[in-house]
């Protein structure tokens, strides 16, 4: 052990006594990895006078001084210039289902490469990967995966589109968009998996690369957002109406959490709201919690909730709506809304039966928006 | 006799309350060795701040009386901020309240419990004019009894307010006893009343902090707190805070099952350890199947079949289960039947207790029970697309301890990752599974093909074996190092402070633990010995006494349920035992009396012996009652220690609290490291030695001492 090693460890040492919170991470030799951060310029940010920005790309509307990061931990301030420091440094890279995303009128019965970057600009209590999503670049492995291999990838493993997912990928924004346009020139399509915290410019672009957009509606409570995603419900629902209205694929997916966002008045307004603002064809997943992070400790969704407010849903007009991770579950397939036939047979995340022919029932010819082919 | 009530009625109440507080900590903060270590070793500290402070300013003991009755109150308060702490820290029921809030909580609550006993403790030396062996003497005897009593008592039939009630108003008849007046006695009324209407809360406190879940019913056993709750159909169950079961769940079960059965799908004997609602149901899929199910708490069955649907209840009543009421160890070590098939559904091991369900030494113990090719399957938490450095290191070393007892280790990836070992063939792919279930007609919900396609996906499964593979860590009874990586993922997600801190301890060298403890105990003795010079020198006994007992305690009942299984009334029994050593020290000191240079020589020799002993004995097969033994031993040492290094500090005219205080601050430390860091990160035989080179060291200080002494004389 070298003498600083030795100070730095006999420095630590005395610390337990005073309180884990004082403990301080620049000098912990532990799990620290070797710094991996690119250093691409940002967009959607101003200069301001004495070498502060202000990040434009989420709700949140960072103000930074020189060396500060955002919320996200991903973006850096370095000298009056923003950066983002996880620009082609992927830490999950997975073949997926594209119904694992779930996508279920986007190219059907097809495979996504997945991937991620450390980074997120809400912190779900709830959040599945909070592995990657709640620490910085730094304290993650990441690997070197610039945009032409994202795409080169793709095609190699007969990959129908690339999904940004995981994590929130408006924090790898840049990264993002690059890689879409790759994959594009490849005939690679593009797909989003966000919670919506972005601002109206920067998802105007972003729209013109991708092809499909899920949106995560956590609740239609600010309550629920400012508890337990530390974000705002208002920007979520801005974005959809403007996913929505420049015509780009959507569909939302509501993770019903027993107790906390399952009220079924709530729901009834939900999905008014949505009949409204983005009509009928938008499809509604309602997915089953299963015990997660720091709600570990509540039970899973009682399937009869989500039947329940799967109703409320259909109900009020939305046409297709579904339940998630129920495996074999009925509400899995798609039912034509005019003649009430099952039109894709789903099981688990695999396609069993497609019943489209050109977008169209095959039973009665009517058309089942989607992105089929 | 009345002269004794007082200071048995300090160590009586003292450990009642800590060992309540401890029942009401648990399951608000998901108990595991952290948060035992924080909150043992605070209510140490501030039992040694109380001591030292009311030494200094030298309160007077005719407020005795009135500071029992005060501490009764406060014992009281404290159960009830604890029950609605998670308000204060803004967290729902199921919501996990984190490291940091356990460390603050540990801090407040035992400031308000412990420091008064501390206070108390000088008081009745003074009561007694100093007379600190008489004190001693019946607070440890007290003490034992509390455990006892406590334990064996109360905690089986009351709930944790009844039990504190039933204590209290014990407590204010011993405090009429021995300082009656008539203000006294309308004061205890008044307080009688006040337990007896605390007694009937506990239920209805439960249910306002269960809200807005329906709490069916609670019930506060030896093994901890159970409560089920329902919202709709589901039915939970919460052992101490943590979802122990949740129905219906098929996806739980299935995992938990069909991926070791499905190995040996034709299997005639199935042990299952823990987990049993959903497990068994899936089990008895397979007809030939008759399963043995181990489930350490005959509450958990109890409670819970009275509010299972008839269907699920009907599957405990096949008569293919036999249910067992045992530690899963217990059970191995007691049986001779062989399995084709042993299945462990145990919690993560989060505490040193369960972690010995994921040791080299258990799964040696379970091959022993299994056919040839007997498959052992055990679920630990996991992550889909990222694992962390702190979950890598545990899946790592589970595997690698699996792959010292077992020929074959295979892992399906997932949320959870389901470790399968064998010495015979096993195949995870996805072709075996689906023909399997195809051909066996085996009725699943989730574990299908059109879902375990994506959870088998070769990328998953690649990018797992990586991380897996080369770890040279192995889990060991002796080497208890898999909780100690668990907790440092738990760690992991209330911020990376505290998982650094237990990186940190997992990096440095053995020996830097013991200077590092040396340290703190020296510095911890260093403004006694600037004021007072080295006519407080005999304190410094004091201080590495306490270190070495509270190790020595916790090691030696660590190491007891590694040998004989965690058996409940044998472990408050062993607890009580160290106790009444304590007392018969203390006893033993009245009766012989030593110089106190001699007395401390004597009983450094004893201490040096015992831990010479227990080194030795650690890895060898012992008779059952030489855990007993030493615990009773290292008490007696203890206690004699503690009289001897006190007479010279109260010759020196040093204050009645100064030797207890120091005493406490020493088991504090080792409260605080003992199971947290020693334990795991050197192993039991190497903390031993440990303890050896420090009372060492003590020893040697002395013997110049006694040299001079003896030229004296």
């Amino acid at each position: 052990m070298k003498r600083r090693e030795f100070i730095q460890v006999a420095g630590l040492g005395s610390l337990p006594l005073l309180g884990c919170k004082l403990f301080s991470a620049p000098l912990s030799p532990f799990s620290q990895n070797q710094p991996n951060l690119s250093r691409v310029e940002a967009r959607f940010y101003e200069k301001l006078p004495d070498r502060e920005i202000k990040c434009n790309l989420c709700p949140r509307f960072c103000h930074l001084g020189d060396k500060e990061r955002g919320y996200c931990g991903v973006r850096e301030n370095d000298g009056g210039t923003y950066y983002t420091l996880v620009y082609g440094k992927a830490c999950a890279l997975n073949i997926d289902p594209i119904e694992k995303k779930p996508f279920f009128h986007f190219l059907p019965g097809t495979q996504a490469l997945s991937l991620a970057t450390a980074g997120c600009n809400v912190n779900c209590k709830f959040c599945q990967n909070w592995q990657i999503s709640q620490v910085r670049p730094e304290q993650v492995e990441a690997f070197d995966l610039p945009p032409e291999l994202v795409a080169s990838n793709a095609q190699k493993y007969s990959c129908a589109s690339v999904a940004y997912t995981y994590t929130e990928p408006v924090v790898f924004y840049e990264y993002m968009v690059d890689a879409s346009q790759e994959s594009r020139k490849r005939g690679v399509k593009n797909v989003v998996v966000t919670g919506g915290h972005i601002n109206p410019e920067p998802l105007e672009e972003l729209i013109k690369v991708v092809d499909a957009i899920k949106v995560d509606l956590k609740s239609f409570s600010e309550n629920f957002y400012k508890e337990y995603v530390h974000g705002e419900l208002k920007p979520v629902l801005e974005a959809i109406k403007l996913i929505h209205a420049r015509k780009k694929w959507l569909e939302i997916v509501y993770l019903v959490i027993p107790t906390l966002n399952d009220d079924v008045k709530m729901i009834r307004q939900m999905s008014q709201w949505l009949l409204k603002e983005i009509g009928p064809d938008v499809p509604l997943h309602f997915s089953r919690f299963h015990p997660m992070y720091l709600l570990k400790n509540l039970p899973p969704t009682p399937i009869s909730t989500l039947e329940k407010l799967h109703t409320v849903a259909r109900e009020e007009g939305v046409r297709y709506v579904y339940i998630g991770n129920v495996p074999g579950h009925k509400a899995e397939s798609t039912y034509c809304p005019y003649c009430g036939q099952m039109v894709i047979k789903r099981t688990g995340y695999l396609v069993e039966s497609f019943e489209l022919r050109n977008g169209r029932c095959r039973f009665c010819q009517s058309p089942i928006p989607g992105v089929w082919g | 006799m009345k002269r004794t009530v007082s200071p048995f009625l300090l160590g009586f109440l003292s450990l009642s309350i800590q060992l309540l507080l401890l029942r009401e900590f648990v399951p608000q903060f998901n108990g595991n060795e952290v948060v035992y270590g924080f909150v043992l070793g605070f209510w140490l500290l501030w039992g040694s701040v109380g001591s030292l402070l009311a030494s200094k300013f030298r309160l007077s003991p005719s407020t005795l009386p009135n500071l029992y009755r005060i501490t009764l109150l406060l014992g009281v308060l404290g159960l009830i901020c604890l029950r609605f702490i998670r308000f204060f820290w803004g967290r729902g029921f199921a919501e996990s309240l984190g490291v940091s809030a356990a460390f603050w909580t540990a801090l407040a609550s035992t400031c308000l419990l412990s420091f008064p006993f501390g206070v108390i403790f000088y008081l009745n030396v003074a009561l007694y004019h100093g007379e600190i062996a008489l004190v001693y003497l019946w607070e440890s005897f007290g003490a034992g009894l509390a455990g006892l009593v406590v334990d064996l008592i109360l905690i089986p039939r009351f709930t944790c307010w009844q039990a504190m009630a039933a204590i209290g108003l014990v407590a204010l008849l011993l405090i009429l006893i021995q300082f009656y007046s008539l203000k006294g006695l309308i004061v205890s009324v008044f307080l009688g009343l006040t337990l007896l209407v605390f007694w009937h809360f506990d239920y209805p406190a439960q249910e306002v902090v269960a809200r807005p879940f329906n709490l069916l019913a609670s019930h506060d056993g030896r093994f901890g707190r159970l409560q089920i709750t329902k919202i709709e159909e589901q039915l939970t169950l919460y052992h101490d805070g943590l979802v122990a079961a949740s129905l219906p769940n098929p996806a739980e079960a299935e995992e938990t099952v069909h991926f070791a059965l499905m190995q040996r799908h034709e299997a005639k004997k199935v042990l299952l350890i823990g987990g049993g609602f959903g497990a068994v149901k899936e089990i008895l899929k397979y007809p030939a199947a008759e399963v043995v199910y181990v489930e350490i708490d005959p509450d958990i069955i109890g409670l819970m079949r009275v509010f299972l649907p008839p269907e699920e209840r009907a599957y405990l009543e096949s008569p293919r289960v036999k249910v067992y009421h045992l530690d899963g160890r217990a059970f191995l070590y007691k049986m001779a039947e062989s399995y084709e098939v042993i299945i462990l559904a145990v919690p993560g091991p989060a505490t040193a207790q369960i972690n010995r369900f994921y040791t080299r030494e258990f799964f040696l113990l379970a091959k022993k029970h299994l056919t040839p090719s007997g498959v052992v399957s055990l679920k630990v938490a996991s992550a889909e697309n990222y694992q962390n450095l702190s979950l890598r290191r545990f899946l790592g070393m589970v595997h690698s301890t699996l792959g010292t007892a077992f020929s074959r280790v295979e892992v399906i990836p997932g949320e959870t990752n389901i470790f399968l070992a064998s010495d015979g063939p096993l195949d995870i792919s996805l072709n075996y599974f689906a023909s399997v279930l195809k051909k066996y007609k085996i009725d699943t919900q989730t574990v299908i093909p059109q879902v375990l396609f994506d959870r088998l996906n070769p990328w998953r499964q690649e990018r797992l074996a990586k991380i897996l593979t080369g770890s040279p860590e192995v889990n060991r009874d002796l080497r208890p190092r898999g909780y100690f990586y668990y907790l440092s993922f738990l760690a992991s997600q209330f911020g990376l402070q505290e998982e650094r801190l237990l990186g940190f301890f997992a990096r440095i060298p053995g020996w830097f633990l013991l200077i590092l403890s040396t340290l703190i105990l020296f510095l911890i003795f260093c403004p006694f010995l600037l004021r007072h010079g080295k006519k407080v020198l005999p304190g410094w006994p004091l201080l590495i006494l306490g270190f070495t007992t509270m190790m020595a305690e916790v090691l030696v009942l660590l190491w007891f349920q590694t040998k004989f299984g965690f058996i409940y009334e044998k472990i408050a029994l062993l607890v009580s035992l160290f106790m009444f050593g304590l007392f018969a020290g203390a006893r033993l000191s009245q009766k012989i009396a030593l110089p106190p240079i001699k007395a401390i020589l004597l009983d450094q020799i004893i201490f040096i012996a015992c831990l010479s002993g227990l080194l030795l004995s650690l890895p060898l097969s012992v008779p059952g009652f030489v855990p007993y033994l030493f615990l009773f031993l290292f008490g007696l040492a203890a206690g004699h220690l503690f009289i001897a290094c006190n007479s010279p500090l109260f010759k020196e005219r040093l204050g009645y609290g100064l030797g207890y205080g120091l005493d406490l601050a020493g088991s504090f430390l080792a409260a605080v490291l003992g199971p947290v860091v020693f334990f795991p990160v050197l192993g039991l035989p190497l903390s031993v030695v440990s303890l050896l080179i420090l009372n060492l060291s003590g020893l040697l200080a002395f013997i110049p001492r006694l040299v001079l002494d003896g030229k004296g004389s």
